[in-house]
């Protein structure tokens, strides 16, 4: 009895490892090719997505730094943090939150970040800044009063009364936040009496 | 209809307006530029990194030099060094401490409030750091050029000259840095 095992074909060593290289080529190729290909996808879907969404946002965003400048300079520096914020956040953007509160929470975070001297700009008039408004004189005199009264209260409250005046909801203000609907609304009283106070001071003026 | 109403009202209309009066201003760059801009937040996280590096190059140095100097008495060399690599040493540190709590800030995670207390916190220390830098450096260059002065340096006017000199300079900057910080107290 032949107990001898059969004897297989096998193909000589050089063609299985030339077979074996063509496959792995063919492999790497397509996984290269295909990942390119993706990433230039999600790259054009995501500037398309940041360039839509600073056409739909670009008053929220110019509001936002205009409240928080004292002058043209910083109003630009503001505006240009804001967008290189926005764009490196839109990658991780899940929409777990409304597109709103999230460009209102990137905005005011990079407006309130930005440490630095501004003994330079400061104390300069508001006036240069109010160039930049390009309207009727009856609405340029009220917006330049809602600058003023806005103007004099403190980072936090801003954030606030910007949000509100924008209609969110107390919810998403407080998301935005990081406080509960309670402290929200609390804050929300007070800071409009303290604006009803400094409109009726603006209006004896 | 009451004037807290009529407040309201103004403000809404004036916000909507505002923003179809600014809104072009902020036209975007090409995204690829996007990608290689740096914010505020960034360039001084870089500043305070390049001045610690600059500060840790400086405690290595300068003291070497201090031991080189032939116009500084034997007596002086060893309190001198020492003194200047403590309070280089100090500011290195909290050079590091700046930038590393800088770091920390995100604009994109984190909720506003904690940005807000965070960026108040880390302005107020700065401007103390500037005070406090003054407090050190000024009574360091006075006994530096004392020791220079019992060593018997001979040009020495031209040293308390250049030293009353950065004297006003340092007082300007004092005097600078406090109406910033009663700014930001306000």
């Amino acid at each position: 009895m032949n107990l001898a095992a059969p004897e297989y074909i096998y193909p000589p060593i050089a063609i299985r490892r030339g077979l074996q290289i063509k496959f792995l080529w063919n492999r790497l190729l397509r996984f290269a090719s295909l990942s390119q290909d993706e990433e230039v996808n999600s790259s054009y879907q995501i500037e398309r997505e940041f360039k839509e969404l600073i056409a739909l946002e670009n008053a929220t965003i110019s509001r936002i730094c205009f409240t928080y400048s004292s002058s043209v300079v910083e109003f630009e520096d503001l505006c240009q943090d804001a967008l290189i914020n926005i764009w490196r956040g839109l990658h991780s953007f899940r929409g777990e939150s409304s597109t709103k509160t999230w460009i209102y929470r990137v905005t005011v975070n990079s407006c309130l970040s930005t440490i630095r001297k501004h003994s330079r700009h400061q104390y300069e008039s508001l006036d240069g800044l109010y160039g930049l408004i390009d309207s009727d004189d009856s609405d340029k005199e009220s917006i330049e009063q809602l600058h003023r009264i806005i103007y004099t209260l403190d980072p936090d409250e801003k954030a606030i009364i910007m949000m509100w005046l924008d209609e969110l909801s107390y919810d998403e203000i407080g998301a935005a936040m990081g406080l509960n609907r309670n402290t929200i609304a609390t804050r929300i009283r007070r800071i409009k009496e303290k604006i009803t106070k400094e409109y009726k001071k603006e209006e004896l003026k | 209809m009451n004037s807290n109403n009529m407040d309201i009202d103004q403000m809404r209309k004036a916000w909507i307006e505002m923003g179809k009066a600014l809104g072009m201003e902020t036209l975007p760059d090409e995204p690829d530029n996007m990608n290689k801009k740096k914010t505020s937040l960034d360039r001084l996280c870089t500043r305070y990194m390049r001045g610690r590096d600059f500060t840790i190059l400086a405690t290595i140095i300068f003291p070497i030099f201090f031991f080189w100097m032939p116009s500084l008495g034997d007596e002086y060399k060893i309190p001198v060094a020492i003194t200047y690599v403590i309070v280089m040493s100090a500011n290195a540190y909290l050079l590091n401490w700046f930038q590393r709590g800088l770091g920390r800030i995100d604009p994109l995670t984190m909720p506003i409030t904690q940005v807000s207390s965070m960026a108040k916190y880390y302005k107020k220390c700065h401007i103390r750091y500037l005070l406090f830098g003054y407090l050190v450096a000024i009574p360091w260059s006075i006994y530096f050029i004392y020791a220079l002065s019992c060593s018997g340096f001979r040009s020495i006017d031209d040293l308390v000259f250049g030293a009353i000199i950065g004297g006003i300079c340092g007082l300007y900057g004092v005097w600078k840095d406090m109406k910033d910080y009663r700014n930001l107290v306000e």
